[in-house]
């Protein structure tokens, strides 16, 4: 036994208040607009024609632009992923790590910078996004100056974080803080990669990828968000706030461990089953898959660990609220990671995807699981940082039960919807001919639910505002202070341990050995594939055996590790990095031009572009899909009539940077609405529908159908394209492989006034000419001088556009390429042969 | 009405009723627990939750 001294910590617990009272007031704003967005789901008026009743006419206007739905989703969904979770997340690993690590936080001034800094980031996030500026890409939003400050916050967080575990009283590291390693180090890797992109102004860039690979980034991003932001550091969270509040130790410590290494490696592949039917390769949506469905075992495992903790004392759950709280949240996790997997299903995923199922299972976990953890960890800190009692217990179970039912019913109404809708969708006529229904009257049958939506949203925001009160509350019944702790501090006996000593370990060695081959079997082609699998299955065997043999110095290997922060954390890095690596290195170096055989996208022209960037802006694709997936139904719904398997191919989106697929549809699919080029024109196309549509359906929706509920946009047509700016945009996307010509910036500029030109003649002359009331009166030479520098004939442009492509035929057909797995199946199965990411149903 | 649940309009139908199951069940037990005896419902929010320690201090399980 080593000789102890003893020393006075005192902890630093400011942070803590500060970062829980961020998340509070953020948490209250994020889930304000989510009502908000909730409600213009069901009432157009409330994307800002509202303002004209509540303002007494001082507002006068059909909408508003910093308040649609497409600006205002991200706003929601980044405010309660980053602001409401953050700031809950770094309040629960600021307390945890110094009291784990017996020691205060490494560096004051870094805590500091890195409050401000990440309210910055959010306040600046708060701004930009309602003004449109935005990345387009899922919980990536954020334009790029702000996606450094990100970065470099985040990477001060990691400094004071592991600076702290160097200095730790305490020689190992407890299971929470591995869960708050894996999510330093992943989102790191995740944020980093997913965000790499070219600037072309001060607010706006291209991401590096485009098109299938841009929508495997995303979703391996957009999925590990969840993972690595919203799950592990609160399994952190939950590891040492809930046996602190049970007074009971955690119930297994050998489940724990295979727990977070399971979760930390299996969690990192499932990111393809977001792309599930689509033009996504098979081989890596049977992987996405896969991987989903091994996660039901560790993430039941970490939630049964988290109740069974509480044996002995479920009668608490009775009396304190942080445990009903803790309890409420372990079940949502545990029912919310039992129906991700299953949603992961292909066949499930037919019926789901797209709808709002998705929506209600994403609202189970943010909702039940974090908002509920938040709510547990903030009762049970709160007394402590203001050393005082809770205000109100039974304002706080108030705030459970009524935040319960807001859940209940949220899920329940979008589990409705999104079946109903998915089915809908499918049904057919007699004979199956065709469809049974128009997409609007799918969205006219959900509405009852939409309604019960954000009426369930309400509650659970107004539970959340009790919650909000009654820490405001307990702060004023007490006083701000820092706990000091007397700590016994041993003698190091710490057992360093080398690089060699981390990877040279038959644990290590046999897992790396049995995935590699595992991997062989994925991309070697036939026989050797089964070579491969032997192999994974001998090394699988005799990684059992050796652990029965040896069982001792497994155990002795890991807490070495655990006793090593740095070893820890690049085995760590190793098993978070190969799933990304296998789905995405291969996809990278395949799934481009060269390889492409059907249907390649034709790039767009400047004007088209131009109408792009503001689709995005308004965004558009938080309703609008732009993948008509590899099923029957989609096809026959959002297919060209005239074209043969009209479903999205991969190559029709290859050079769109970034990708538009969409996860959600509330209106119809957009991927082939535009068509050929217009008789005699160079430059003007022509759809599924004709400018002079387009001109009223964005203008007034309800023109085009009375149960629609997108909003309208008439500052489209009172603002002017930035020509200005295509020259240097179209630059960029030429450095990113988009085949444009080469050609001047002034002739860029010219090209796209010239199309301009032709739009707004198509709408102003000939029979029929559209009007437009602010210049009733205008001849129709000053409308078409007016309208073709507008935004809206920009985006008439890109609409018209959509889905345009042109054949591309290899000699002799395609071989078999390394890298991709679909093209031995299909070289092994002619009958097969269908373009990357069909299915049989397609044909 | 019997042919339109099954076969026209399944689709619209059987989730709206599903979901007014699910309803249903609960607006009925809320409703039970709030016209319940004030004895009873007492009686039933204490019933033991099995843990050893509690069985120890409130000696109420039935089975102990």
């Amino acid at each position: 036994m080593a000789n102890a001294t003893t020393t006075t910590i005192t902890y630093d617990d400011r942070s803590v208040r500060h970062f829980m009272t961020a998340s509070v007031i953020w948490g209250l704003v994020g889930m304000l607009v989510g009502v908000l967005i909730a409600t213009q789901l069901s009432w157009w008026q409330m994307n800002g024609k509202f303002l004209e009743s509540i303002s007494f006419g001082l507002f006068k206007g059909e909408g508003l632009q910093y308040l649609t739905f497409g600006r205002l989703r991200p706003l929601h969904t980044n405010a309660v992923i980053f602001a409401f979770v953050g700031n809950m997340m770094f309040a629960g690993v600021y307390y945890s790590t110094q009291r784990l690590c017996k020691v205060r936080m490494a560096s004051d001034l870094i805590s500091r910078i890195h409050f401000w800094g990440w309210q910055m980031i959010i306040v600046a996030a708060a701004i930009t996004l309602p003004a449109g500026l935005t990345r387009g890409k899922e919980y990536a939003e954020l334009i790029w100056p702000i996606n450094l400050a990100v970065a470099v916050i985040w990477v001060l967080f990691a400094v004071n974080f592991f600076w702290t575990l160097s200095r730790r009283n305490e020689p190992s590291l407890y299971v929470a803080l591995w869960f708050y390693i894996a999510t330093i180090v992943t989102v790191t890797m995740l944020y980093v990669v997913n965000h790499l992109s070219i600037p072309t102004s001060l607010v706006h860039s291209y991401p590096i990828f485009g098109g299938l690979q841009d929508g495997l980034v995303q979703w391996w991003y957009g999925h590990n968000a969840v993972a690595f932001f919203l799950t592990t550091p609160i399994l952190g969270i939950m590891y040492y706030f809930l046996p602190k509040a049970a007074n009971r130790p955690v119930y297994s410590y050998r489940l724990s461990i295979v727990h977070f290494w399971s979760l930390v490696f299996i969690y990192i592949w499932a990111g393809p089953h977001h792309l599930l039917n689509t033009a996504l390769p098979r081989w890596l949506q049977m992987l996405g898959m896969l991987f989903s469905l091994m996660l039901w075992a560790p993430s039941w495992g970490g939630m049964l660990n988290g109740l069974l903790t509480l044996r002995g004392a479920w009668d608490r759950l009775r009396t304190d609220p942080v445990i009903k709280f803790f309890v409420g949240a372990l079940t949502f996790y545990g029912m919310a990671t039992f129906e991700g997997p299953l949603l992961s299903i292909r066949a499930v995923n037919e019926l789901s995807h797209y709808t709002d199922w998705t929506i209600g299972h994403v609202h189970a976990a943010a909702l039940g699981w974090n908002g509920f953890m938040a709510a547990g960890m903030f009762y049970w800190m709160a007394p402590r940082l203001w050393k005082t009692t809770l205000w109100s217990k039974s304002l706080a179970n108030m705030h459970f039960w009524v935040g319960l039912v807001g859940i209940l019913l949220y899920v329940a109404a979008m589990w409705t919807a999104g079946i109903t809708q998915g089915l809908m969708l499918g049904e057919t006529n007699p004979g199956g001919g065709t469809l049974k229904y128009e997409f609007v009257e799918t969205l006219k049958a959900i509405q009852p639910t939409y309604i019960l939506r954000s009426l369930g949203g309400g509650l659970y925001l107004i539970g959340f505002l009790m919650c909000a009160v009654n820490l405001w509350k307990t702060a004023r019944s007490g006083v701000a202070g820092d706990e000091s702790v007397e700590i016994t501090i041993p003698e190091s006996n710490r057992e360093p341990m080398t690089l060699g000593a981390t990877f040279f370990n038959d644990p290590v060695k046999l897992t790396l050995l049995g995935l590699l081959f595992m991997v062989l079997w994925i991309f070697l082609p036939p026989h050797a594939d089964k070579a491969a699998l032997i192999g994974t299955v001998i090394f699988a065997a005799r990684a059992v055996y050796v652990f029965r043999t040896n069982k001792e110095s497994w155990i002795h290997w890991h807490d070495r590790l655990l006793a090593n922060h740095l070893p820890f954390t690049i085995l760590v890095f190793a098993a978070v990095a190969i799933g990304g690596s296998v789905q995405i290195i291969p996809s990278l170096l395949v799934n481009r031009e060269k390889n492409i055989e059907g249907r390649l996208q034709i790039p767009y022209t400047p004007l088209e572009l131009a109408g792009r960037d503001i689709y995005i802006r308004e965004g558009c694709y938080n309703c609008h899909s732009q993948m008509i997936r590899t099923l029957v139904p989609d096809v026959m719904r959002y297919g060209r009539s005239k074209v043969k398997d009209d479903y999205s191919h991969l190559g029709e989106s290859l050079y769109d940077h970034p990708f538009q697929w969409g996860s959600k549809r509330t209106g119809p699919d957009l991927a082939h609405e535009g068509g050929e080029l217009a008789s005699g024109s160079t430059s003007m196309r022509l759809g599924k529908r004709d400018n002079k549509w387009h001109w009223f359906h964005f203008q007034n929706p309800r023109w085009a159908n009375d149960d629609s509920n997108m909003p309208p946009y008439p500052w489209l047509y009172e603002g002017k394209t930035d020509f200005a700016s295509l020259p240097g945009k179209i630059a960029v996307q030429s450095r990113l492989g988009v085949p444009t010509p080469a050609r001047s910036g002034d002739a860029i500029e010219e090209e796209a006034r010239a199309q301009g030109l032709e739009i707004a003649r198509s709408l102003f002359e000939g029979s029929g000419p559209v009007s437009y009331e602010p210049m009733k009166g205008a001849s129709s030479a000053e409308l078409v001088r007016r309208f073709s520098e507008s935004e809206v004939v920009a985006v008439i442009a890109y609409v018209q556009k959509l889905g345009s492509y042109r054949e591309v035929h290899k000699q002799g057909g395609s071989e078999p390429t390394p890298l991709d797995p679909d093209s031995y199946r299909a070289a092994g199965h002619p009958e097969d042969k269908v373009p990357a990411g069909a299915t049989t149903d397609a044909r | 009405m019997f042919k339109r649940i099954t076969q026209e309009e399944w689709t619209t139908v059987v989730p709206i009723i599903s979901f007014c199951l699910l309803c249903a069940v609960f607006v009925a037990t809320t409703i039970r627990a709030l016209r319940m005896p004030r004895g009873e419902r007492d009686r039933l929010a204490a019933l033991p939750t099995g843990n050893d320690g509690e069985a120890a201090t409130q000696n109420e399980s039935p089975l102990s």
